[in-house]
């Protein structure tokens, strides 16, 4: 997929899912970064990256999402 | 904007009316134990009531088309909330209950006017739902597993707690949302619960209705092992749509006493006369069955949790091994001036009284959470050691936590208030020569207070409770 649609739409998805229109992530933001990233609000961007996307992350994969990078990188694979 | 909190008797009011007395809602002291350390409002209860605030707009009935609602975070019995009304309209009306910046309840709906809220007078039965006990169900047996609830409303309750939803919303529409809450904390995942998000559409005629079957039937289509997150189907005359609900982790249970005798050399605590203060859960629990396994005479203090303190001092005596409990509050505890009765005064003392331990809201640090940990970790404890210290006390121990090393995010104030405890215990060695101090700092070990949803695993910490009582 094209990196920037899919930076462009997860940008999108942060900022539905934490309420903020004016909210930047890049690759290195971490749940540190972005008030309100608690496990509850986890939960609720991984379910609409996965409706946005069209696709569903493995247990192995969310285990190893440690920035918005790693979710970057699988949606370019994954998703469509 | 309208605010409001809800306080433990609406809470009650609305078990009563819904049916749902899940104890995570209703009971204090169970909910201690559970995933938020308090009460948590009904979900359904944070939709009715602002369904009702809104209906102060309305002049007529109206019939909702389709109703969404995520349950984003849990309403802590006692948390004030804002409502805000951020679309207003037939096709799309949203509400969302906010605090501190925060949003607990996202609200969407479609509406439109009706004649009267009692469609069908007296079909849908004016009762309150039947006492039952909430089911216990594993996870792994949840996928495939089928219901019914009956739709019931007390009119009188229900015109009570919600009276503008009660006079202009149809009474089968209210009865299902107050069904659902019921199908959820009582039945389907049931005991260890949590609401999640409800998706209905009303806009089917509701056949049926006059026929004998008045109840919400639930089907559970699936559940996604990621999250713990069972999906169900439900079906009312009427109404049909989606559930969701996260199925909680259940207290953490600790070691058994003969688990506890097969771990430690018999005697090796002999002599001892050991208080473990807030020893009926977790990690006191742990360290009193311990301690008894080794031939010490454990009190075992508790502050609400007297049927768990029961529990393991009734399981240690059992086992062979010598406990009794006591009722203690830690931040009322005797000082200096008011000296234990003769013969009453431990030789041990193993503090692990704590408040419920959360990351903190504030992202630099908060002075009152700190504040709150201190009244547990400093206060409470230099009063009750400086209160035992001269009568005889000769070990203490104090759980500290690597946290104090390299605090998470948002656990500055527990780090904090963990480190002036560590200064705390040297403060009572000087005062007191002779008093042994022991403070090691413990890794996130398996307890009430390290469970998730997201089920991260910890250490079991029997072992390490052990070594730490050995070299104390």
């Amino acid at each position: 997929m094209d990196q920037v649609k899919v930076d462009d739409r997860l940008t999108e998805i942060f900022r539905t899912v934490f309420e903020d229109e004016a909210l930047e992530v890049i690759g290195s933001t971490t749940a540190v970064d972005v008030e309100g990233w608690d496990s509850v609000a986890h939960i609720t961007l991984i379910f609409a990256i996965e409706e946005e996307f069209g696709f569903q992350f493995s247990s192995r994969e969310l285990e190893n999402i440690r920035n918005v990078g790693d979710l970057q990188a699988l949606v370019s694979q994954r998703g469509r | 904007m309208t605010h409001r909190a809800f306080q433990t008797d609406d809470q009650l009011a609305f078990a009563s009316l819904s049916g749902d007395f899940n104890p995570m809602h209703v009971d204090e002291c169970a909910a201690r134990r559970l995933l938020f350390g308090k009460p948590v409002v009904h979900g359904m209860h944070a939709v009715l009531w602002s369904l009702n605030e809104w209906c102060g707009s309305q002049e007529q009935p109206v019939a909702l088309c389709t109703l969404r609602a995520d349950f984003q975070r849990p309403i802590l019995v006692g948390t004030r909330v804002g409502l805000e009304v951020r679309a207003d309209g037939q096709d799309g009306t949203e509400v969302v209950l906010r605090s501190d910046g925060k949003t607990f309840l996202r609200l969407r709906f479609a509406w439109t006017p009706t004649e009267s809220p009692e469609e069908f007078p007296g079909v849908i039965q004016d009762l309150l739902p039947a006492s039952s006990e909430c089911v216990l169900r594993e996870e792994t047996s949840l996928e495939g597993v089928s219901g019914a609830t009956p739709l019931l409303l007390a009119r009188r309750e229900a015109a009570a707690l919600f009276p503008r939803v009660f006079a202009l919303l149809p009474t089968r529409q209210l009865a299902t949302l107050l069904a659902t809450t019921r199908v959820v904390g009582m039945e389907c995942p049931g005991l260890h619960s949590l609401y999640s998000s409800a998706s209905l559409d009303f806009s089917d005629p509701p056949v049926g209705l006059g026929s004998r079957d008045h109840s919400l039937r639930y089907l559970v289509e699936s559940v996604d092992r990621r999250f713990h997150l069972a999906t169900m189907r439900v079906e009312s005359p009427g109404a049909s749509g989606l559930l969701r609900a996260f199925v909680r982790p259940a207290p953490r249970a600790q070691l058994d006493f003969a688990a506890a005798c097969s771990m430690v050399k018999p005697g090796s605590f002999h002599g001892r006369r050991a208080w473990v203060v807030g020893g009926s859960r977790g990690l006191g629990e742990v360290a009193a069955k311990l301690l008894a396994a080794g031939g010490a005479e454990v009190t075992i203090t508790y502050h609400r949790g007297a049927d768990d303190a029961s529990r393991v001092a009734s399981e240690i005596r059992q086992g062979g091994g010598v406990a009794e409990i006591r009722q203690l509050n830690v931040l009322h505890a005797p000082d200096s001036a008011q000296p234990l009765g003769a013969g009453d005064v431990p030789t041990d003392m193993l503090y692990f009284a704590t408040p419920f331990i959360a990351p903190g809201d504030d992202p630099a640090f908060s002075s009152r959470l700190f504040d709150t940990y201190c009244e547990y970790y400093v206060h409470g404890f230099v009063r009750l050691a400086a209160a035992l210290a001269p009568h005889g006390l000769r070990r203490v121990f104090f759980p500290s936590s690597v946290y104090v090393n390299d605090p998470p995010q948002n656990f500055a104030e527990y780090a904090a208030a963990k480190a002036a405890g560590e200064a705390a215990c040297l403060g009572l060695e000087k005062a007191y020569p002779g008093l042994v101090v022991h403070k090691p700092r413990l890794p996130r070990v398996a307890t009430d207070q390290t469970v998730s949803l997201a089920g991260r695993e910890a250490d079991d910490p029997a072992p390490l409770i052990l070594d730490a009582l050995r070299v104390s």
